[in-house]
């Protein structure tokens, strides 16, 4: 082997050990940390979608008053829950004062916090 | 204390006399926020009418295989709470849980009877009102349930009439 053809082969091992140290460094902690957070939440997503994907349980009217985006899937599925039990309690308790077909069916319409 | 608990919900009815002998009866309780009065299950031999603060009634939700309490009422100053005490199988169905320092008066299902049985009086008006706070809370549920009952109907109505016709 001639001192050209040794230079040549050294020349294409560190062309490839750079390839592979520029393929490692784009999947380091840090740039990984820095694509989930460009990342959406796929919890809050759910949660918002699973809401909207049942309307005739959940009180949209309420439902759009939550900080959804800013809780867990849980805590999101929650605070849905605890705003719609709200909402019907506060329509119930028309229909227990005043009983009709009415007031029993009405749709809810307070502003719940 | 005393005159909190004269304006509330259960003792309209009672003369002074009756008032003051029930009240010597309860003892008192202080609750830190977050705290649990009881919990869903637990024996139930006192009841409750809360002072002052707050205290949410919850029922609890399965949830990805957590179970989490759901607030269904919130209790305020007056209100009474823990009528499960006076109606067998003397088990609450619901916990209690303080959302901020809050104090309640406690009452203890077999003084309670004691009194009443050498006071009737007492007894007739107390029992009057819980029985208005107990019809309360049944049509209350029941108003509930027949309205989700009418959403499942109104859901698998619509789910039938989108099926596709049945093939020949």
């Amino acid at each position: 082997m001639d001192g050209t053809t040794f230079l040549g082969f050294v020349l294409i091992v560190a062309v490839g050990i750079s390839v592979l140290a520029l393929t490692l460094g784009l999947l380091s902690p840090t740039r990984e940390t820095a694509m989930e957070a460009k990342r959406p939440s796929t919890g809050v997503l759910t949660a918002e979608s699973m809401a909207a994907s049942i309307p005739a349980f959940f009180a949209k009217a309420q439902s759009d008053q939550l900080p959804l985006a800013t809780l867990g899937f849980d805590e999101a599925l929650l605070a849905l829950l605890q705003n719609h039990v709200k909402a019907e309690r506060a329509v119930v308790n028309e229909f227990v004062h005043f009983p009709s077909v009415d007031s029993l069916y009405a749709r809810p319409s307070l502003t719940v916090h | 204390m005393d005159a909190l608990l004269r304006q509330g919900e259960l003792f309209e009815g009672l003369s002074e006399e009756g008032f003051r002998r029930l009240l010597a009866t309860g003892k008192s309780r202080t609750l830190q926020a977050g705290e649990y009065l009881f919990r869903l299950g637990d024996d139930a031999t006192d009841f409750y009418v809360l002072i002052n603060g707050k205290v949410d009634l919850c029922f609890p939700m399965r949830l990805r295989g957590a179970v989490k309490d759901v607030t269904v009422e919130s209790v305020g100053a007056g209100q009474a709470l823990g009528w499960s005490a006076l109606v067998k199988p003397h088990r609450f169905t619901l916990s209690a849980r303080a959302t901020e320092p809050s104090e309640v008066a406690g009452f203890t299902r077999r003084v309670l009877l004691e009194l009443f049985e050498a006071e009737p009086s007492i007894g007739y008006a107390f029992f009057t009102k819980v029985s208005e706070v107990v019809g309360f809370r049944l049509h209350t549920f029941q108003a509930l349930w027949v309205r989700e009952l009418q959403r499942a109907l109104e859901a698998e109505t619509q789910r039938l009439t989108e099926l596709p016709p049945a093939s020949q």
